[in-house]
């Protein structure tokens, strides 16, 4: 889900048919929907202008190496 | 004699190698104290006091055999209910785990056994180190010493409360985004988040593999180097321990700050995020002590809190979910709330996400290294408010996230909560040390110095008042 859509109820419980959340009781699927909604403000913090040559810290390690 | 509940971890060691105190009274002492007042804080998930006192009469049959093992032998502990001991229930305070038996140790577990000491039980946590505090479990959440009716902090929740009760002195909590530091600040104790790969987590129930650390919590700061001198080390059962050297945490402990070069990270508390007015003021006199001991004392800029919260629970929830899924997918009502809340997030990120993210932490962590450059140590505040209370969720789930802890689970610098006084309410307040990766040894020693000078770790909670 990117920063910039708003989900819907009807767009969630699809959603979560394809991720396998087919237990999920109406309650449960509204914490689903927030969920969604929550994570909009944690990606649009995301930093997305990375130079090329800036890889991910695949495997760890802390200290001037990493 | 001090009371032997109040025992610091090396008084009580010195008492034991010199024949002056018995392993066998001091462990049921600490049962017995755990039995009369834990009722109040619900710090122990399970207390084990068969085990702790078969380890003590081991301890104490070695010790009067001529056989002395270290500053851990015939100690009392706890450990936090995610980490396996061989034979008993490792259930990550959920029903979900509630009859998972631990076939073998953890890595820490054994380490502790090799060292002699006296398992208490297992303590209290946040489901899966994630949620709480939770009301809807098979156990409640652990309640603060200073305050029964306000939070401990979490995850390691019942450590931090155990230690400020005086049900043990010595504990081990995990941390992926402040869960040692979190009680340690909020209960008053000394809680370090290791740097990641110093200490293994072998046997450890994971939240987020890359973030996830495995931490000492005592009630000072000499009790916590000697317990990370045993759990320290390389772990071939663990992928990302370090093989690097582990020294005598204590060795420099004594030697005081003149000359050391700190950095005030003042941003996090002064631009970043306002904090209650209390905890800005902890650190800035702490900031002066250190000069008032011949420390110099300068000031560095990071990025902003928001990209070090940000690069945390963009890994962190996706590693969780990962770790969940299936059980999201098959039980998701034997979970809390709080916690199905917080791990379902991490079905939405996609990976791009993930991996921009691990770009940020390289970046994070790049810039950390050149600020600190000049510098042996920094401080910063811990969290920016004192304990919420515990039954006002909506002010506990406000206080949570205002933190400037998960910054150095994204970077896997080492980071120490420590007292730096109370609340006008008589709420602990706590600042963090952070050092250079490996570098536990220059923290230890700042915090000592400072501990010294003002004081705080000799407080007490009004236990028995609060019984009475």
């Amino acid at each position: 889900m990117a920063a910039d859509e708003k989900p819907t109820r009807a767009e969630i419980e699809k959603y979560a048919r394809e991720a396998g959340m087919t237990n999920l009781t109406s309650e449960q699927m509204d914490e689903f929907l927030n969920a969604a909604i929550y994570l909009r403000g944690l990606l649009k913090a995301l930093p997305r202008d990375f130079a090329l040559d800036e890889e991910p810290a695949h495997v760890f390690r802390a200290g001037p190496e990493a | 004699m001090t009371d032997l509940h109040w025992l610091s971890l090396a008084e009580a060691a010195a008492l034991i190698r010199g024949g002056k105190l018995s392993p066998v009274e001091y462990a049921q002492a600490l049962i017995d104290r755990a039995e009369r007042y834990d009722g109040l804080f619900d710090s122990f998930l399970r207390k084990t006091p068969e085990i702790a006192l078969e380890e003590a009469k081991r301890a104490e049959a070695e010790i009067a055999g001529g056989t002395y093992r270290g500053p851990l032998h015939g100690i009392p502990y706890g450990l936090k209910d995610i980490m396996d001991y061989a034979g008993l229930p490792t259930t990550g305070h959920s029903k979900i785990l509630i009859d998972n038996v631990a076939k073998r140790d953890a890595t820490v577990t054994a380490k502790l056994r090799e060292a002699g000491g006296a398992l208490m039980g297992k303590m209290a946590t946040h489901e899966f180190a994630l949620g709480g505090p939770s009301f809807d479990l098979p156990w409640p959440p652990a309640r603060n010493p200073w305050n029964r009716d306000h939070f401990t902090g979490g995850s390691s929740s019942g450590s931090g409360a155990a230690l400020a009760a005086g049900f043990l002195p010595a504990a081990l909590g995990s941390d992926t985004g402040g869960s040692v530091r979190n009680p340690a600040s909020l209960c008053g104790i000394v809680g370090l988040k290791p740097t990641y790969g110093r200490v293994s987590r072998a046997g450890v129930l994971p939240l987020s593999y890359s973030l996830d650390n495995v931490g000492p919590m005592t009630r000072t700061v000499e009790d916590n180097a000697l317990l990370l001198n045993v759990i320290a080390g390389y772990d071939e059962r663990d992928p990302a321990s370090a093989r690097v050297a582990v020294p005598d945490f204590t060795h420099d402990l004594r030697k005081g700050v003149k000359g050391l070069r700190v950095a005030v990270i003042r941003h996090f508390y002064a631009e970043d995020m306002e904090p209650h007015p209390e905890v800005g003021a902890g650190v800035e006199a702490a900031a002066k002590l250190f000069e008032d001991l011949g420390a110099s004392v300068g000031e560095i800029r990071l990025a902003p809190l928001s990209a070090y919260a940000s690069c945390n629970r963009n890994i962190l929830l996706s590693e969780a979910f990962a770790v969940h899924e299936k059980w999201l997918q098959e039980r998701p009502g034997d979970y809390a709330e709080s916690t199905r809340r917080r791990l379902m997030p991490g079905a939405f990120l996609r990976a791009v996400d993930y991996v921009q993210a691990l770009r940020l932490r390289g970046r994070l962590t790049r810039q950390f290294n050149e600020a600190m450059r000049d510098f042996d140590i920094a401080v910063t505040v811990s969290g920016m408010d004192p304990a919420a209370p515990i039954e006002d969720i909506d002010e506990v789930e406000r206080t949570y996230p205002r933190q400037a802890r998960n910054a150095f689970n994204v970077i896997g610098a080492p980071a120490l909560a420590v007292p730096v006084g109370f609340t006008q309410s008589r709420l602990p307040l706590s600042m963090q040390i952070i050092g250079r990766a490996f570098d536990e040894a220059t923290v230890y020693r700042a915090a000592w110095a400072y501990e010294q000078e003002a004081g705080w770790s000799t407080q007490r909670p009004p236990i028995e008042e609060m019984a009475a």
